[in-house]
């Protein structure tokens, strides 16, 4: 069932429930005020009867007077101040009753004292009130009669009157309560559409509820959780990208030496060659096999490196580790023909020691196989940056952003003839991720290009 | 016995609730105010003496 229908109907059922007690209160309180009115009104006029006859006998009486005398003096006073509905009695004896009912038969009177009941006769409701007055030793019983039948018939036409009002309320109540929630669970409705829209792959549709209530509160959460949702899809797009551009990329390299290789295999084994032109070929089928190990050696690098979150830095001298760098690339600058510069103005930096050094050895190889021999490799540490800096051919500014990529390589010739295999600077973002450092290039063709490690914690 | 979407609802119960509360309003309600107030019918009651 709908919301709106369970709370529509809870509510209602409350207002019947409610107007149904109000209307018994009412009905009850009113019918006995009613009531207590007439009954009043009959006794204080049976009173009034009583004392009025009382005194008009007492006064006019004599006690030398027969019983016959006395009898047609309170009939003839009685009627002086008598209604038709007043009865008098003395025993037995009605001395005077104009109705058709005998009050004795309902309400016999022994004291002084008023009483009074309510009967039904004839299908009326009649009041009948007495008392008894004692004059010259002799009882008599004054009644006064009221039909108070329609006290009791205004309760029902109340009645009737409140159930008629009752359900024009329920109808109105009801009515009102269906449009008013359809309206205020309107925005859930919305809610609703957009996480269906959501669990179908729509990630671009933002709910716009304004109010600020618990909707409201429910609807700016649920836009944060798209954006969360859309951004994490969309970095999973990306990485499947990725991942998928990389494998094409290693297929790619793969495939080259390996057709180099089978070339050269059915070569030797289908063609006559002399002794040397055979050991040609089989430099050839070496010079890749190393090709691909050190293929597979960055690849292993590089996934070891990926699966780590972060690594365990220990606080080095910089000076220590640029003396580490200078020794490991001092036969591969010799071998081309430049010399390293070292400028060294920080102390201490929190590294592993070994990817660092791996890092600037890479950075120093790239710079090595830009430039020109005779020229100058600066490697300089200074603020919280340790940069490389060659003044060789460069980059175009548009390839900067995709050097890092795995086996990206600009010059994709000069490369492989340095022995390049495209993976060296997609190792360098892995090992200065794992440091909490950015890797930035700055490139100018003909003038040189400088690398920068910029590192975020520096001692 | 049922399974779950054959189940019957708990909150239909409530149309019945709201029918028999319409019904208790429009005609228990009447009758229980006219047998409150004609309690006293058929009793002899004295009454108080004003006082004085």
């Amino acid at each position: 069932m709908k919301l709106w229908r369970k709370v529509s109907l809870i509510a209602l059922i409350l207002v019947v429930l409610a107007t149904g007690a109000c209307s018994l209160i009412m009905l009850i309180r009113s019918g006995k005020s009613n009531l207590a009115l007439s009954i009043q009104n009959t006794l204080t006029n049976q009173q009034v009867r009583a004392a009025s006859w009382s005194t008009a006998m007492a006064s006019e009486l004599n006690a030398s007077d027969s019983s016959v005398a006395i009898r047609s003096l309170a009939r003839y006073l009685i009627a002086k101040f008598a209604e038709p509905t007043t009865i008098l009695r003395s025993g037995v004896d009605t001395i005077f009753n104009n109705t058709a009912l005998n009050p004795n038969d309902y309400l016999p009177i022994s004291s002084a004292a008023q009483q009074y009941i309510i009967t039904e006769i004839d299908s009326r409701s009649i009041l009948i009130t007495g008392s008894q007055i004692t004059i010259n030793e002799k009882d008599y019983q004054l009644y006064v009669v009221s039909d108070v039948t329609s006290v009791y018939t205004n309760i029902e036409t109340m009645a009737r009157q409140f159930a008629f009002i009752n359900s024009g309320v329920i109808a109105l109540t009801g009515a009102i309560l269906m449009l008013l929630l359809r309206a205020v669970l309107r925005p859930v409705r919305t809610l609703q559409k957009s996480a269906a829209a959501l669990a179908s792959g729509v990630y671009d549709q933002r709910i716009t509820i304004s109010q600020d209530d618990e909707i409201g509160d429910l609807a700016r959460d649920f836009n944060r959780m798209t954006d969360a949702v859309e951004s994490h899809i969309f970095a999973l797009k990306e990485e499947a990208q990725r991942r998928t551009l990389f494998m094409s990329a290693l297929t790619h390299e793969m495939k080259t030496p390996v057709a180099g290789i089978s070339g050269c295999a059915q070569t030797l084994l289908g063609t006559k060659m002399t002794q040397e032109e055979q050991e040609d070929v089989l430099m050839l089928i070496n010079q890749e096999c190393l090709r691909i190990e050190r293929l597979s050696q960055k690849l292993m690098q590089i996934i070891v490196l990926k699966q780590e979150d972060t690594c365990e830095l220990a606080s080095t001298s910089v000076s220590e580790l640029l003396d580490g760098v200078q020794t490991s690339a001092a036969a591969l600058l010799h071998q081309r023909g430049l010399s390293l510069e070292i400028r060294n103005e920080m102390e201490t930096l929190p590294m592993e020691q070994d990817l660092l050094t791996s890092l600037f050895l890479n950075l120093i190889d790239n710079a090595g196989k830009a430039s020109q021999p005779g020229g100058t490799i600066e490697l300089i540490a200074q603020g919280n940056t340790i940069s490389v800096t060659d003044h060789g051919c460069g980059m175009p500014q548009e390839e900067l952003a995709r050097i890092t990529q795995p086996f990206y390589m600009i010059d994709r010739s000069r490369a492989r003839k340095n022995g390049g295999i495209g993976l060296g600077l997609a190792l360098a973002e892995e090992v200065v991720r794992l440091h909490q450092a950015r890797l930035v290039f700055e490139s100018e063709p003909g003038v040189g290009t400088t690398a920068k490690v910029v590192f975020k914690h520096v001692s | 016995m049922f399974h779950k979407n054959e189940r019957p609802s708990k909150w239909g119960l409530l149309y019945l609730v709201l029918a028999v509360s319409i019904l208790f309003s429009v005609f228990i309600v009447p009758k229980v105010a006219l047998a409150t107030v004609e309690r006293t019918r058929g009793q002899i009651v004295t009454a108080e003496p004003p006082e004085k």
